[in-house]
């Protein structure tokens, strides 16, 4: 008789406590806007430099305009790469984040069911 | 074709003034993003999610590299007003790119620096000495461009200053036309011993030195079937863009200097004439005295300025200064009562105009008009 309650408390026993969910959800929401706010500048240079150099070179001619509009066409398609990099990191952080939360949404539920089953288990 | 650089220095200028505030924010910007990813990257994550460490730092490169290529159209700027007329409007056309280049390298490596300096810096691998180059900077430096007013006035004052100074001219001429021409000295010498000589201010044939050293570079052109290059050359009116084609410089500075060798020779000739027909040098010393030793000091700096021309030295420009401020002393000295008079006759003018011109407008000026004449 002994050993058939044991056996029960032993089924209803909800396990170790689930450990909780860790993620720098604010750092990871300052990085986000930090990357957002680099990439809006980089445009910003980009929108600046193009503007300008369509200014300048009107009359502009010779070699060395040739060798600058190169060397400016150049930086500027560098600064558009990062610019795509720098946003797809930020929408990369933002998947991550969307990740995370339903992560801890889980490892939430997860804890109230064990600590449900604990409460059960003291009242039993 | 000579390749050519042109541009509108104010719309180079502006670039560079546009875009140049916009690299720090966007540096603090992408600073502020890496340090944002460290803390992320550092902070405890049971996703293991990281961005790369590196991502936000690459897009530094490009910014250091664009304010570097910002500062150069501001460069290009500077360079092209080197050749700028002076209308300081519009396009200027700039014929020698490796001059060109050498005077953004100096002004990209010292934004600071003075023209002189950078001109110096930029011409120093142009072939000339650095004693050379500085001389020539300093003429630059000093120089402004002579437009076509300055020339023409320079052509009255001188040129014709000598006819006026003649014979048949009037008394104070003589002494004008001496201090003009010992004036002009310094710049001849500079001129040639530099090699820019139709740059440079050149003897009382200022007018057409200045004007062949214009039109010389376009003549070149035009022999060499160029005329694009041609009429860009005529259009560079400035010292240094008479002066970019350096190679040319040797040539026009030779023909210039045959002009003045000429007109020098029989400047000395017709003196040496004039003295001989004088007689004996004491009697005639004892009779027309100061005026005897001007002509002398005359003749003397015509020689000089000759020998200068011909085999320019310390030695013959020294001689040049020194005639030419004894011929000046003595003119100045024989028209002295001429030049008083003169004076007193401006300064009772002056002082006649002003209080006409309180009294009223109309006869003051008719008042300027006849006194200032100096044939009426």
């Amino acid at each position: 008789m002994e050993g058939a309650r044991v056996m029960e408390v032993a089924a209803r026993q909800p396990g170790p406590r689930p450990a909780e969910f860790t993620f720098p959800f604010a750092l990871a929401r300052q990085a986000r806007a930090a990357l957002d706010e680099a990439a809006g500048r980089l445009r910003v240079v980009v929108a600046d430099h193009e503007a300008a150099a369509r200014h300048a070179r009107v009359d502009f001619a010779g070699p060395v305009r040739e060798e600058f509009d190169r060397r400016l066409g150049h930086l500027l398609g560098e600064v558009h790469t990062e610019i795509a990099a720098l946003r797809a990191e930020a929408s990369r952080l933002d998947d991550l984040l969307a990740d995370a939360a339903k992560r801890r949404a889980d490892a939430e539920q997860a804890l109230s069911r064990w600590e449900a089953a604990m409460r059960a288990l003291a009242v039993g | 074709m000579a390749a050519v650089v042109s541009g509108d220095p104010e719309r180079l200028e502006r670039y560079t003034r546009v875009t140049e505030p916009t690299i720090p924010p966007a540096c603090r910007a992408v600073n502020a993003a890496v340090a944002a990813v460290a803390a992320f990257n550092h902070a405890p994550n049971d996703l293991g999610g990281r961005v790369p460490a590196e991502l936000a730092g690459r897009a530094l490169g490009p910014l250091w590299a664009l304010a570097v290529l910002d500062d150069q159209p501001e460069a290009f700027a500077w360079a092209l007003r080197q050749a700028d007329s002076g209308s300081g409007v519009g396009a200027v056309v700039f014929g020698d790119p490796e001059l060109f280049a050498a005077l953004v390298n100096a002004r990209m490596a010292n934004r600071n620096g003075s023209d002189a300096e950078l001109l110096a810096q930029a011409l120093a691998p142009c072939g000339m000495t650095p004693e050379e180059a500085a001389i020539f900077a300093a003429m630059l430096a000093t120089t402004s461009d002579r437009g076509c007013a300055t020339q023409l006035r320079e052509f009255l004052f001188g040129d014709l200053g000598n006819f006026w100074a003649g014979d048949d001219g009037i008394g104070p001429g003589r002494a004008a036309a001496a201090l003009l021409r010992t004036m002009r000295a310094p710049g001849f010498i500079l001129a040639f011993l530099t090699g820019f000589g139709p740059d440079a201010p050149t003897s009382m044939n200022g007018l057409l030195a200045a004007k062949l050293g214009k039109v010389w570079p376009a003549f070149e052109s035009f022999r060499t079937g160029n005329l694009v290059a041609g009429l860009v050359s005529a259009r560079n009116q400035s010292l240094l863009a008479r002066g970019q084609s350096l190679r040319s410089l040797p040539a026009r500075a030779g023909l210039a200097r045959s002009l003045g060798v000429v007109g020098g020779v029989y400047s000395t000739a017709s003196g040496v004439a004039d003295l001989v027909g004088q007689g004996d040098p004491r009697q005639a010393f004892q009779e027309r005295g100061t005026e005897y030793a001007a002509d002398v000091a005359e003749t003397a700096f015509s020689a000089s300025s000759t020998a200068f021309f011909v085999a320019p030295n310390p030695v013959t420009a020294g001689a040049t200064l020194v005639t030419g401020a004894a011929w000046l002393g003595l003119e100045a000295w024989n028209h002295r009562e001429d030049i008083a008079r003169t004076t007193s006759t401006a300064w009772r003018v002056t002082t006649d105009v002003a209080g006409d011109l309180w009294d009223g407008a109309s006869d003051g000026a008719a008042a300027v008009a006849g006194a200032l004449n100096p044939f009426d």
